[in-house]
């Protein structure tokens, strides 16, 4: 079929448009190019057609949403349902229940099976709304098998004993978000107000949660049904946002080795750990207290950096040469300056204080008040701020060790984490600089406070929420599903 | 006609795609369902300015997915993967504007543009000139409008400027696409982007600084295979 130019305008046009769209070979290409050279009204033409082809760029494109892929895997399945009832019939009966009907038979299911399974990761946000409390909680959920666990800890610790990080307004805000998350019909709403970090822990958790075998999915399922649904559910709640938050400062291997404990001797060992933390010495400074000594330390800050160098917590951990790492740390120093300084600064940070605070300070013997002095300075801004012991040093300090002391590999893994483990991780690993190898968070090294040790740990790198190392390391993630 | 070997060997050795067919035909799931991700939001978008309408569009995109993977067992690559999903996708648009004509359901485009009788072109430039701006057009607007030149296009027309414009298809393959010869592939075009230069001149002479994605000064690049003055 062809359809010849009527006449010479439609030729003119045609070979226009074909040398617009470079369809012309290029003897006729070369013909037009002499023609429009001395033609002003083909000009004109060429290029109106241009404007107006150009002009067709504002159609809008098009996004179909998960729906589409759904329904159409849908229609496919049925397609690949009837293709299969339809071959099975059309074998005999005899042959049906012959080798080549069983193979058909087989290679159909396998793809309807396949299909079945696309449509559930068609959907992936279906699954995660369905199982969101479960996911949100995995790193909790996996580390107990039944109620049993929850009601001995909460029996033997009660609300009050319990030694954490988490203030009353952050607890009371993890409640909230509990009880938000299990509520099937707040959950696609809260999932939509994640930021961009939090939403990409959840794909971490969700990842996990899919890599787990249906039965221990089912599991994790049951249990947290069993939380919601008891009697003291609010305590227990309580007392799972607790320990998950306590847990979430262990090592790894601390967490793995709790868990493969018998739920009394678990139970036992995390009271034990709790009470020694509930009564440790040091004195935890007030809002106001902090504010003072920020100010104290300021000039402190000032006064060490002439007589020490830019070195330690307050000119970073910054060292012109590794030998540094294998000499006496910045606390060991800190700490001798303040005990040959002591007349001169003591006084000064004690103003800072409340008349009880004093009193317990005058009454702790030397060595801890020492101890007690280089906790203060270290936590004062961190404790105020709210987030945590190892708060102290600056996001500028952090981003400047980043830069200048991790190595490729460091900065690719902690570039990897979500921005809070990355943080975390990142002040670890600061402070680690800083004072040796052996300091740990919440006082693994000499100047922690002893009752914490043990939970710090000595290389504990934050909880488990977001390292894999204590499960089996889940599938990369599938940014589509989200 | 029958596709030789090496015609087939060459298709699956050059087009990606033609490999993931030939696993949908082994019946890998998996690879079907990368085929639709890649293709379904052209497609949807192909339909959707075809037949003016949404939801439409989408029945017709999922209904030429099925249809690739009911002619799995049949595909032999003669061709770019791509030009065998438009020709599924240029007969499923004329089965459905047949059927849609018998019941007198007709919503496209064209058809949408409102009730007229005599050249469909005059009737988009006039009602086209109705709308036109004493200032500059916004992007908004002038959609609108390209949307009503589109739509004034007979459906071979249509069929041929969406192929080529959006989704690069060269004369050749939209012949066999549309099972037409390149040289009336080439009359068809040229009669449409003359009829829809008549419907969009005045607008865009009109408003020279409209701007236009993905051009400069907004006019000129937008067609790969044009060539600027």
């Amino acid at each position: 079929m062809s359809n010849p130019p009527t006449n010479e305008k439609d030729r003119r046009l045609e070979q226009l448009v074909a040398y617009l769209d470079g369809e012309l070979p290029p003897a006729e290409r070369a013909l037009v190019e002499k023609q429009l050279a001395r033609d002003a009204a083909l000009r004109e033409d060429l290029q109106g057609m241009e404007r107006a082809w150009s002009a067709l760029d504002v159609l809008p494109t098009t996004k179909v949403d998960d729906r589409f892929a759904q329904t159409t895997m849908e229609m496919v399945v049925g397609a690949a349902r009837d293709e299969l009832l339809e071959k099975t019939r059309a074998l005999p009966i005899k042959r049906r229940k012959g080798i080549l009907g069983k193979a058909l038979l087989a290679t159909a299911a396998a793809m309807l099976g396949l299909l079945a399974v696309r449509l559930v990761r068609e959907n992936p946000n279906r699954r995660l709304l369905a199982d969101l409390p479960v996911i949100q909680y995995i790193d909790t959920y996996t580390q107990f098998r039944d109620l049993d666990f929850l009601n001995k800890l909460h029996d033997q610790l009660g609300p009050g004993v319990w030694v954490s990080d988490l203030t009353d307004d952050a607890l009371a805000e993890e409640q909230n978000e509990f009880l938000t998350v299990s509520n099937t019909a707040n959950r696609r709403e809260w999932v939509t107000t994640l930021d961009e970090e939090n939403r990409g822990a959840l794909l971490v958790r969700y990842n996990r949660f899919v890599a787990l075998s249906p039965t221990e999915q089912a599991r994790l399922r049951e249990l947290h049904a069993a939380v919601v649904a008891a009697p003291n559910s609010a305590d227990l709640e309580r007392t799972m946002l607790l320990y998950r938050q306590w847990l979430s400062a262990l090592p790894a291997s601390r967490q793995y080795e709790l868990r493969d404990m018998p739920v009394d001797k678990r139970v036992h060992e995390i009271v034990t750990q709790q009470r020694r933390e509930a009564n440790n010495p040091w004195i935890e400074l007030t809002p106001e207290e902090n504010r003072r000594l920020e100010q104290m330390k300021q000039s402190l800050r000032e006064q060490i950096v002439r007589e020490m160098g830019p070195r330690g917590e307050f000119g970073g951990p910054r060292r012109p040469d590794r030998e540094r790492d294998r000499g006496p740390g910045f606390v060991e120093q800190l700490r001798s300056y303040l005990a040959a300084h002591r007349n001169e600064w003591l006084p000064k940070i004690l103003e800072s204080l409340s008349e009880e605070h004093r009193e317990k300070f005058a009454a702790l013997e030397p060595r801890l008040q020492q101890q007690q002095l280089v906790r203060w300075i270290m936590q004062s801004r961190g404790r105020n701020a709210g987030r945590g012991p190892f708060a102290g040093v600056t996001q500028q300090d952090l981003e400047q060790f980043f830069v200048d002391e991790t190595d490729p590999a460091q900065k690719e893994r902690l570039l990897a984490l979500p921005r809070d483990q990355m943080e975390r991780e990142l002040r670890q690993m600061y402070f680690r600089s800083a004072f040796g190898e052996d300091f740990g968070p919440s006082g693994g090294g000499p100047f922690g406070p002893p009752p914490r040790g043990d939970r710090g740990g000595r290389r504990g790198f934050g909880g488990p929420r977001d390292r894999d190392d204590f499960q089996r390391p889940p599938p990369p993630p599938r940014e589509e599903e989200f | 006609m029958a596709i030789s070997d090496t015609t087939a060997l060459r298709y699956t050795s050059e087009d990606p795609d033609v490999r993931l067919m030939l696993r949908v035909q082994q019946d890998d799931a998996g690879a079907f369902e990368e085929l639709m991700l890649r293709y379904q939001d052209r497609v949807v978008s192909l339909m959707t300015h075809l037949v003016g309408k949404r939801d439409l569009a989408e029945d017709l995109a999922q209904d030429i997915f099925l249809r690739i993977y009911r002619s799995r067992k049949r595909y032999v690559p003669g061709s770019k993967f791509s030009t065998w999903l438009y020709t599924i996708a240029h007969n499923v648009a004329s089965n459905s504007r047949r059927s849609l004509s018998r019941r007198r359901e007709v919503n496209l485009v064209g058809k949408e543009s409102g009730e007229y009788e005599g050249n469909p072109i005059d009737h988009a430039a006039l009602a086209a000139s109705g709308l036109m701006p004493t200032r500059q057009l916004d992007k908004a607007e002038l959609a609108s409008v390209v949307q009503l030149a589109i739509g004034a296009l007979n459906e071979r027309q249509r069929m041929a400027v969406l192929l080529n414009k959006f989704e690069h298809l060269g004369y050749e393959e939209i012949a066999e696409v549309m099972q037409l010869t390149p040289q009336a592939v080439k009359s068809l075009l040229s009669r449409a982007r003359a009829n829809l230069r008549e419907v969009l001149e005045p607008y865009l002479a009109q408003g020279t600084n409209v701007p236009l994605p993905g051009s400069g000064e907004g006019l000129g690049e937008g067609n790969p295979n044009s060539v600027t003055s």
